[in-house]
């Protein structure tokens, strides 16, 4: 073996084995953070209501996380970025539209099956159908339906034309901004919800507007082919002064249209 | 003995008579416009040393057909394709289509054929003519670059004189191209004159480039189309297997005819202006997308097709660029493919985003700041590009590259850990000011 293979190996040992503490690690985390919360609402009547908040909460950081990076993953400039590798980008925003979607539905089944909130299974999934504040909680579902329709048409992504799915997927900026109203209707009871909703927006809004204005290949090509040749006669080479149709050098009447 | 000598007399370089000219061209770094040396030719002077035109109609066109086979021309923009295969896949097409002679010389360096047009209008026309006579077409066109003026002079004084003569022919247009690298790209012209966008595009059957249901192209390179001019006029008998070249020195170009048996050696000592009084470390060969070639390897070889080929190399667009002994090889060749990159038609991946990776690590190189992992990237990349793009573009930046790690390992050797080789920064190659 090689010494350079053989540094290889150990690379890729002290990567693996860095995996599994980080995995280890992090489970340990959740399993405590989840008894943290457990022991402090057990027994709680609240116990169901803040859950649901806390699923609520989650899922709408999941989701603009989700969208920031489905932004990345179409920005001008993706080639130029190195780290995260591409492959990592999708994996990430795939892996980051699961949990959005599992904490959504913890959010729901929380919520519809708690008899105090006045949301109910109706409520949960019927425009207008909820007896509590029934706009925000109509603009979270309406949310939940596109969400939906822009993952399933990605995950349809490879099968179908991507002309097909691709303007179908930007329902996902409507998903974000009803969830958003959703959050900013229903969901402030402290000062501090109301910072985290205008913090991730205007996070959000940034990236957003720095990838829809940023020029893209195709504006480049547009204007590579926007430069058209023209066609050129004597008159335009040797212009006989004082004459009417003398046309000079780089006028749009003289040039003529190349083509049928 | 490393250095230049008394330089040869300027003049007849090898065994081999003029086809062209009988003294070389001299041209400023950039543009085609002040251009000294050779005298035009006007259609009186054409006439008189070349005689009326044949028809190359019907059977007139099969003989020439016949010659060209005869002496084996192949195309002088780069692709050296045998011409007269070219001319009969599109015979099979049927008639009616167009014949385009390219003088939009898209290399930089590259000045032959303007010289030619400029000087030799007459010898182009009477080839466009005759090849649409030929292949029964019923347009010709006159391809040039928007900035290339003088040559735009000449040429429409030139359609001018023979109208003024009477002259019974089919119409030619003279179109100018964007000033960019690619606009002389013959599916890029084929699409221009189906209305679309100066682009290249992917073509499935390069027999049959033009679209269904649009007319036939046959796009022929401007040398090209003098060398039929001559074989034409003179019969395939007299035709001489030279080949025009242009020559960089740091303050102005030399376009000139050689003969097949004149090695770069001599036309470096006869049209090159060294900087030192040395011979160069290496010259590029072909065009900005041709190759690298050390001194000692190449100084020997033939400025000839097929020695050239034999060498490993190709004389491509006939660029001869020497790089003096003082200056690095590989911050030129990163400057050219920055170049090149800006150059792409945006249109396909490996061109837009991989090339332009290629340009940035080729440029850590040169500034010496190149990892071994950017190493390795660079060779994955280089190898995940070549030969996916809808044109040889990618292809050709990165041929010169590869050669340039080849001829200047050394220097790559050097350029390491921020060091690079202490060169004085100069500009070897002219580039268009607008490269970004």
């Amino acid at each position: 073996m090689s010494r350079e293979s053989a540094t290889v190996d150990i690379k890729a040992l002290g990567i693996r084995s860095g995996l599994v503490m980080l995995v280890t690690g992090s489970a340990v985390v959740t399993s405590w953070l989840i008894g943290l919360a457990v022991s402090a609402v057990v027994g709680d009547r609240m116990a169901p209501w803040i859950l649901g908040r806390a699923a609520g909460i989650t899922s709408y950081l999941l989701l603009v996380g989700l969208v920031l990076f489905g932004l990345v993953l179409s920005h001008p400039h993706r080639a130029r970025w190195r780290r995260p590798s591409v492959a990592t980008r999708i994996r990430t925003h795939v892996s980051l539209s699961v949990f959005t979607l599992v904490f959504t539905v913890l959010h729901i089944v929380v919520l519809a099956t708690d008899k105090y909130a006045g949301v109910g299974w109706w409520g949960s999934f019927v425009p207008m159908g909820s007896t509590y504040r029934p706009l925000p909680v109509t603009l979270g579902v309406i949310g939940l339906y596109s969400g939906l329709l822009a993952g399933i048409t990605a995950a349809l992504a490879g099968r179908i034309a991507r002309r097909v799915w691709w303007p179908i997927h930007k329902i996902a900026i409507i998903s974000l901004l009803l969830v958003w109203l959703h959050g900013v209707l229903a969901g402030i009871d402290t000062p501090a919800m109301l910072s985290l909703y205008v913090v991730t927006g205007v996070a959000v809004l940034v990236l957003a507007v720095s990838r829809y204005t940023t020029s893209s290949v195709r504006d480049e090509v547009a204007e590579l082919a926007g430069r058209r040749a023209t066609e050129i006669t004597p008159a335009d080479v040797f212009p006989v002064p004082g004459r009417a149709d003398v046309r000079r050098r780089g006028e749009k009447s003289a040039r003529g249209r190349i083509g049928r | 003995m490393n250095d230049v000598l008394a330089a040869h007399p300027v003049g007849r370089l090898g065994g081999t008579s003029w086809m062209f000219f009988s003294a070389p061209a001299v041209l400023p770094r950039h543009g085609t416009e002040s251009l000294t040396g050779i005298l035009r030719q006007d259609l009186l002077a054409h006439r008189q040393a070349y005689g009326p035109r044949p028809s190359c109609a019907g059977i007139g066109g099969e003989r020439l057909l016949a010659d060209l086979e005869a002496v084996a021309l192949t195309g002088r923009g780069g692709g050296h394709f045998p011409t007269a295969a070219k001319w009969r896949s599109l015979m099979q097409a049927g008639a009616g289509g167009t014949v385009v002679a390219n003088g939009a010389e898209g290399e930089p360096g590259s000045a032959k054929d303007a010289v030619l047009l400029q000087t030799r209008p007459h010898l182009v026309l009477d080839a466009l003519v005759c090849a649409m006579e030929t292949v029964g077409a019923t347009e010709g066109v006159l391809w040039i670059h928007e900035g290339a003026w003088a040559t735009a002079r000449s040429v429409t004084l030139a359609l001018s004189e023979r109208a003024a003569a009477g002259l019974e022919e089919p119409p030619v247009r003279v179109i100018l191209a964007p000033d960019r690298y690619l606009s002389g790209e013959g599916t890029g012209i084929i699409r221009t004159l189906e209305g679309g966008p100066t682009l290249p595009r992917f073509v499935t059957n390069p027999a049959r480039p033009w679209s269904d249901g649009h007319r036939p192209v046959l796009v022929n390179n401007v040398e090209t189309m003098a060398r039929i001019g001559l074989v034409a006029l003179r019969g395939g008998e007299a035709y001489q297997q030279t080949s025009l070249v242009t020559v960089i020195s740091a303050t102005h170009r030399v376009v000139a005819e050689v003969g097949p048996d004149v090695s770069v050696e001599q036309a470096v000592v006869a049209f090159w202006t060294s900087p030192d009084g040395k011979y160069p470390q290496a010259v590029l060969v072909g065009g900005y997308g041709g190759s690298w070639a050390a001194w000692d390897g190449v100084r020997s070889v033939s400025i000839d097709v097929a020695a050239m080929r034999a060498a490993g190399l190709s004389l491509g667009a006939g660029l001869i660029g020497p790089l003096p002994a003082t200056a690095c090889g590989l911050e030129e060749s990163a400057r050219l493919v920055r170049y090149l990159a800006g150059q792409s038609a945006k249109q396909c991946g490996p061109c837009v985003f991989g090339l332009a990776s290629v340009s940035e690590l080729a440029d850590d190189l040169s500034a010496g700041r190149l990892s071994a992992a950017g190493r390795r990237r660079l060779t994955k990349f280089m190898a995940e590009i070549s030969g996916r793009g809808a044109c040889r573009h990618p292809d050709g930046a990165l041929r010169m590259l590869t050669s340039a790690l080849e001829v200047f390992a050394p220097d790559v050797a050097h350029h390491r850990r921020g060091r690079t080789c202490d060169a004085p920064a100069f500009d070897v190659m002219p580039l268009p000011e607008v490269a970004a």
